[in-house]
């Protein structure tokens, strides 16, 4: 295939990065063991909830639609770049001098990145979840249904690399954001129905939730997948997630003119 | 000659921190100054095409620096260069292409993959034709003693052998200018002999131009046509080898051996006494002094088996610069 060679230098460092992830397969083997692990916790937790309440459907969700969600959910924590950590080692540990003595933008490099991780993550774990799930409990979606949630995966990840560059980015001012990142992580984790399904949080709570972007990162491929969104309000959905996004490209681009003349003070 | 490398009265400041002692660990992680470092102040040389060049200061002395600007990674304050016709910091991605950055302070290789993949790595990136790539890597991979090296995981080489694959990784794309900081640390006599080898063939066969820094004299000696001091962030030699080892110009050693014990100081008379032992003496003496009478008696002395007058010697010329002002 003949490739615009500027994707394709992109796509070299992309296969680099995907054999560097395979190196240490244990870690992987692990990884994906974690996120089986993290539903079926979830799977004891909801059960006893809905055998204590006595009811079928808590805000017209099953049992049955709250494991699947949270094995979507799972699929989608694994396939989620974790750029942030990325950016700041290439500055505590000076890995940004290797990238920008080539013929590379930092930028392009970043995204790199996130696609090779999500390739071996998606591979590894994302997808095959996604198929034990669909098989164990008998989801049958339409086509129609399946082209949304591909949709709402594509949205979910442009998101998260943007919003993962703009916590990354502040390792230019403070290097090492190991505290902010998993504060970030807890927040995200929160508002994006990590924790909780967004549809089951007191009203006042998910309309707060519903004006921020982190619903686009895992509740909105998760309802979908799991019919607590109709079609046409997945559409509706989707569409605010675009306008997100492009919110989100503004502020990274922002950031990035900020930080880039900080190359200097952080010891390249 | 074509100039490949022009800089002009090129400066950068950097702003740090510098951590307070204090009695308490928690205070003394709290106070700390503010302060300023200039790297380069008003630094200006120019380097033609297909030179070896080798960039001499102390520690700290702003060289560093210089070459992260020159490859586009840091941007100056003020001044202005020029490398292959571009401006450095304005084209970095454009100026990558044509140049290869060794530096012994930075891994360049993937860390957890045998260094072989980073070679295949830098084949895709910079598009080599496949019959080329091979006919290089076994040039270089060869030379250097790499054949069993380059198949194991890079963290687990030694830093010498690491160097070595870094250096095949930044020239396997025949780069027209080769920077290279501090790039043969840890490398093992045969090593830096091979690689002086191909460096000294990259010139001759490609006229491939290199921007070294060492602090091995060496290294110097061997391979610098230009060299070019800077001290402070500022250059204060800029000659060729021999135009240094001229530059105390009237200056010139003699070593004389003696057939017994001596004491130096009855010597001092004739010149500075740079190295002395039981029956020899090192003295730096002015070039006309050698014709004084009293000078020809010592050496046609009977005590005196043999003798030998000689340039300054290269360590002690550039002991001698470093720290000097602008000459």
């Amino acid at each position: 295939m003949d490739l615009n060679p500027h994707v394709g230098r992109y796509l070299e460092y992309s296969k680099m990065l995907i054999k560097d992830r395979f190196v240490y397969k244990i870690n992987l083997l692990l990884m994906m063991a974690f996120q089986i692990m993290s539903p079926i916790v979830m799977l004891f937790v909801w059960t006893a909830i809905y055998l204590a309440s006595g009811v079928s459907a808590i805000n017209n969700f099953t049992l049955a639609q709250i494991i699947t969600y949270f094995f979507i959910v799972s699929a989608m924590n694994a396939i989620a770049p974790n750029t942030a950590q990325a950016i700041s080692d290439d500055i505590k540990y000076g890995n940004m001098f290797g990238i920008l003595t080539r013929p590379l933008s930092y930028v392009g490099s970043v995204i790199s990145y996130a696609a090779g991780h999500m390739f071996v993550d998606a591979t590894v774990v994302g997808i095959p979840i996604i198929i034990l799930v669909t098989v164990l409990m008998h989801i049958s979606l339409s086509l129609y249904t399946w082209m949304l949630f591909v949709a709402a995966i594509i949205l979910m990840l442009v998101l998260s690399i943007m919003a993962e560059f703009l916590i990354g980015c502040l390792s230019f001012f403070f290097i090492d954001i190991g505290g902010v990142a998993t504060m970030f992580t807890f927040i995200m984790q929160f508002f994006s129905g990590g924790l909780i399904p967004l549809n089951l949080l007191p009203h006042g709570i998910s309309q707060v939730v519903y004006a921020l972007p982190f619903q686009f990162m895992l509740y909105t491929p998760a309802a979908i997948f799991t019919g607590a969104l109709s079609s046409s309000q997945a559409i509706v959905s989707l569409e605010i997630g675009i306008v997100w996004s492009l919110v989100f490209l503004v502020l990274c681009t922002a950031m990035w003119h900020g930080v880039k003349r900080h190359i200097d003070s952080v010891g390249v | 000659m074509e100039e490949i490398i022009k800089v002009n009265k090129l400066s950068k400041s950097f702003k740090s921190y510098q951590s307070l002692q204090g009695k308490k660990i928690f205070l003394a992680s709290l106070r700390r100054r503010p302060y300023t470092k200039k790297a380069l102040n008003e630094m200006s040389f120019k380097v033609k095409k297909g030179e070896i060049v080798m960039l001499l200061g102390e520690n700290g002395s702003g060289k560093s620096t210089l070459i992260k600007t020159l490859v586009g990674i840091l941007h100056p304050d003020s001044g202005e260069a020029e490398v292959m016709g571009m401006t450095p910091w304005k084209n970095r991605i454009k100026l990558a292409w044509k140049y290869g950055m060794i530096s012994g302070a930075h891994n360049q290789m993937f860390w957890n993959l045998p260094a072989i993949d980073t070679f295949e790595y830098v084949k895709g990136l910079y598009e080599i034709p496949e019959k080329e790539y091979q006919k290089r890597l076994r040039y270089f991979v060869k030379l250097l003693n790499l054949e069993e090296v380059c198949k194991r995981q890079v963290r687990t080489l030694s830093l010498g052998e690491r160097m070595k694959c870094n250096f095949v990784s930044a020239v396997l794309h025949l780069p027209e200018i080769v920077f290279m900081d501090e790039a043969t640390i840890g490398m093992d006599l045969s090593s830096v002999i091979n690689l002086r080898k191909a460096l000294l063939d990259m010139q001759k066969n490609y006229n491939t131009t290199f921007f070294i820094t060492t602090h091995i004299v060496d290294e110097i000696k061997a391979l610098a046509e230009h060299v070019i001091i800077i001290d402070r962030g500022t250059v204060v030699f800029d000659g060729t080898k021999s135009a240094l080892q001229k530059f105390f110009g009237k200056k010139k050693q003699l070593e004389i051996h003696f057939g017994k014990k001596i004491d130096k100081e009855r010597y001092k008379k004739h010149g500075k006494v740079v190295e002395a032992g039981e029956n020899y003496l090192k003295l730096e003496i002015n070039a006309e002094r050698l014709k004084e009478r009293g000078i020809i008696t010592l050496l046609n002395s009977e005590d005196v088996l043999d003798y030998n007058v000689s340039e300054p010697d290269l360590v002690y010329v550039l002991s001698r610069f470093y720290g000097r002002k602008k000459v």
